[in-house]
């Protein structure tokens, strides 16, 4: 998956497992997941990261981490907008190929 | 107990013998399409049972264990945590190797389940999630310190998990078998047994349907009250 496919699966996602709530009609990289004025509060978040992690797992089958200990640790956070999320799991995704290429 | 709906899905870990093939078949004949795992192929077949190979104190197999559960199933209602391992010795004369295999198969095998589990029964909300403890925590028994402790962290991850996944409608119970002749006590001395089974209130051996009454009790659909409860065999 490329990088416009992840922004495209993420904000689907959003849009799943936030149904009957309310949520910005619009939803792009900008749109803050996390923190003030955002989507979603730690249960939901919870929600969408691992709902993400299945339709990854689904799609691509690779089975990443996205709520690992390299995430927590970051200094900023990737789960601060759909944009960043993207570019974490872009980055999970490459480390997980190179991975299986060294095996 | 009633009939789950013919789709459901019950997960047993350590299934290939003793309790989890025990619970496995009970849940079969209860309605369930049950999967097991265990590290090895087995040498029995069982209509609506289906095993797969993994080792739950590895995360990597413990996530393709879910994948093929979610491609072939589609759900999970029930995951039973049953996979453990016990090595008797005094702590002064136990290897730190022996340690690390028993709290990596009992407590980080169960937290990878508990985990992945609960990701795949939250979409419905619903799930009932069972993990096996043991009278020797209660009991603080001498030389079963690994093991004791492996499965006090799991009593506690029960707990915890049932107050994480309420939300989610999802249950989150433990059992804790007194002895019963499984291969898990070949090695242990008789007159070690009968030490145990002393200090219990009822002075017997368990049975394997022991087990499977307070198993079957936390995942009937009439039990999603309960959760983060501990249930000792034999009055431990």
């Amino acid at each position: 998956m490329d990088r416009s496919e992840i922004v495209k699966l993420i904000c689907q996602t959003i849009r799943e497992v936030s149904i009957g709530q309310a949520i910005p009609e619009d939803i792009d990289e900008a749109t803050r997941l996390f923190g003030g004025n955002a989507v979603f509060d730690s249960l939901g978040l919870v929600t969408l990261v691992t709902e993400l992690e299945t339709q990854i797992d689904d799609r691509c089958g690779s089975s990443i981490l996205i709520a690992s200990e390299k995430a927590m640790s970051q200094q900023r956070s990737p789960f601060r907008s759909v944009g960043t999320l993207a570019d974490y799991v872009m980055q999970l995704l490459g480390d997980e190929a190179d991975g299986v290429a060294q095996s | 107990m009633a009939s789950p709906s013919p789709e459901a899905v019950a997960l047993v870990t350590g299934s290939s013998r003793g309790i989890g093939k025990h619970l496995a078949r009970r849940l079969v004949e209860t309605g369930y399409r049950v999967v097991g795992c265990g590290r090895e192929a087995i040498d029995w077949t069982l209509e609506g049972y289906t095993h797969i190979q993994a080792n739950v104190a590895e995360e990597a197999q413990v996530m393709k264990l879910f994948r093929q559960i979610r491609q072939q199933f589609g759900r999970l209602d029930v995951a039973i945590n049953n996979a453990g391992i016990a090595s008797m010795n005094l702590t002064m004369l136990m290897p730190g190797a022996t340690v690390a295999r028993i709290m990596n198969v009992n407590f980080l095998g169960t937290f990878l389940v508990c985990r992945e589990a609960a990701k795949m029964m939250r979409p419905r909300n619903h799930g009932r999630i069972v993990n096996l403890s043991t009278v020797a925590a209660p009991l603080r028994l001498k030389g079963e310190v690994a093991y004791a402790a492996s499965k006090s962290a799991v009593e506690t991850l029960t707990r915890i998990l049932a107050k994480e996944l309420g939300t989610f409608g999802i249950t989150v119970n433990a059992v804790g078998p007194a002895p019963i002749p499984t291969d898990l006590l070949r090695s242990v001395p008789e007159d070690k047994i009968r030490d145990i089974i002393d200090q219990l209130a009822i002075k017997r051996a368990g049975t394997l349907d022991d087990v499977w009454n307070v198993v079957e009790f936390f995942v009937r659909p009439q039990s999603g009250y309960i959760t983060g409860q501990v249930i000792y065999l034999g009055g431990a």
